[in-house]
């Protein structure tokens, strides 16, 4: 079995940036691009991975669909067009600090339009208050690749996993680039 | 004149006072290195270490660790040792067949000396340790804050983003970094 380091272009474009995409087959990916999200009270309960949020705890489910997924290509990873849903929950209750870096379960999932090409991603992070009057949120974390069916140097491939780290930052602005990504990651076809 | 010159000094103290004991907002950093135990087979029971989500949970000390300072940058706490516990949810863990990422909660129990004044605080801290990546090191990633509990003795106020790693030896390697209030 093959390890292939590369940059998860999967999470970066599940992630749903409308991408000004940086990508090279170096071990980091970066991303940038605008990520609306939608905010609802109590933790996301559609994903398996997100419903881990305590409970007992008060906890805030952020959630984004996107489609835009036809620039998602890059490496040796080829991610077709298709619908990716994002889903974290956030634990308000168990920061670190007030103010304070919060916990977060979230979970990604893609599906090809029209085809057989599928991901799940699961990861936890802890998101923090800006570290500066004049920068954005910050996030650090990791997770894994699940279960992927993806093209892979041009070979189809099904039962890929993998795991990988990522840091980036993050603002509620309305418009313009408000989310960055730096992914690195290892894959298994 | 001798009343002049008393009262100059007098005013000089005052601003050197005033000064010393100025409450700055800066992003700080520290180091805390160590080596970690074997996991026990339960939740640690220290303060924020002390929470399971899932109810498997591991414990992981790393006992007499030191606190130490990042060259050329304002510093969080001084020098000194820290002892860390930390509890891994491998309930929560995501598995994938190169290796898995496992949440953790954890404390920091800082006992330093800070611009010559013993200092005490305690970090809360939280984020993911995954398996090796691109070395042979376990990257560990996340944020921490200055808890109020314990009352923090000479400490400041204040959270950060962590970064380091694990090693194979079972030495681990911790950067933190963020706008300390002190």
């Amino acid at each position: 079995m093959r390890k292939l380091i590369v940059l998860l272009t999967i999470a970066i474009l599940a992630f749903g940036a409308s991408p000004v995409l940086a990508i090279t087959l170096q071990n980091t990916f970066q991303v940038t691009g605008h990520l609306g999200v939608a905010l609802s009270a109590g933790k996301c309960t559609s994903l398996a991975y997100p419903a881990m949020c305590p409970s007992a705890d008060t906890c805030v489910c952020y959630t984004a669909t996107r489609t835009s997924l036809h620039s998602a290509t890059g490496g040796v990873v080829s991610i077709p067009p298709g619908t990716t849903k994002v889903a974290v929950s956030v634990d308000t209750t168990d920061a670190t600090s007030r103010p304070g870096c919060r916990p977060a379960w979230g979970e990604i999932q893609y599906n090809q339009t029209g085809g057989g090409d599928s991901a799940t991603i699961e990861f936890f992070a802890s998101l923090c208050k800006p570290l500066t009057a004049v920068s954005p949120q910050t996030f650090s974390g990791g997770g894994a690749l699940t279960n992927a069916s993806l093209v892979v140097e041009g070979l189809p491939f099904s039962g890929v996993t993998g795991l990988g780290t990522a840091t980036g930052t993050y603002s509620a602005a309305a418009s313009g680039d408000n989310f960055i990504l730096n992914l690195t990651a290892v894959i298994v076809p | 004149m001798n009343k002049i010159a008393i009262g100059f000094v007098v005013l000089l103290l005052a601003l050197g006072a005033t000064q010393a004991l100025a409450v700055t907002t800066k992003v700080r950093y520290a180091t805390i290195t160590g080596t970690a135990s074997g996991p026990a087979t339960s939740q640690c029971s220290e303060g924020y270490a002390n929470q399971c989500p899932t109810s498997t949970c591991s414990c992981v000390q790393v006992s007499g660790a030191t606190v130490g300072n990042v060259v050329g940058q304002p510093s969080i706490a001084g020098t000194g040792t820290a002892n860390l516990f930390l509890t891994f949810d491998d309930g929560a863990a995501t598995v994938s067949a190169a290796g898995n990422c496992t949440p953790f909660f954890g404390v920091a129990e800082l006992t330093t000396t800070r611009h010559g004044l013993a200092s005490s605080e305690t970090l809360n801290l939280n984020g993911v340790s995954c398996a090796p990546i691109t070395t042979a090191n376990s990257p560990i990633l996340g944020g921490f804050g200055i808890s109020k509990t314990p009352t923090p003795v000479n400490g400041g106020t204040g959270y950060g983003r962590i970064s380091g790693f694990l090693d194979p030896s079972g030495s681990v390697s911790l950067k933190l970094h963020g706008p300390i209030t002190e």
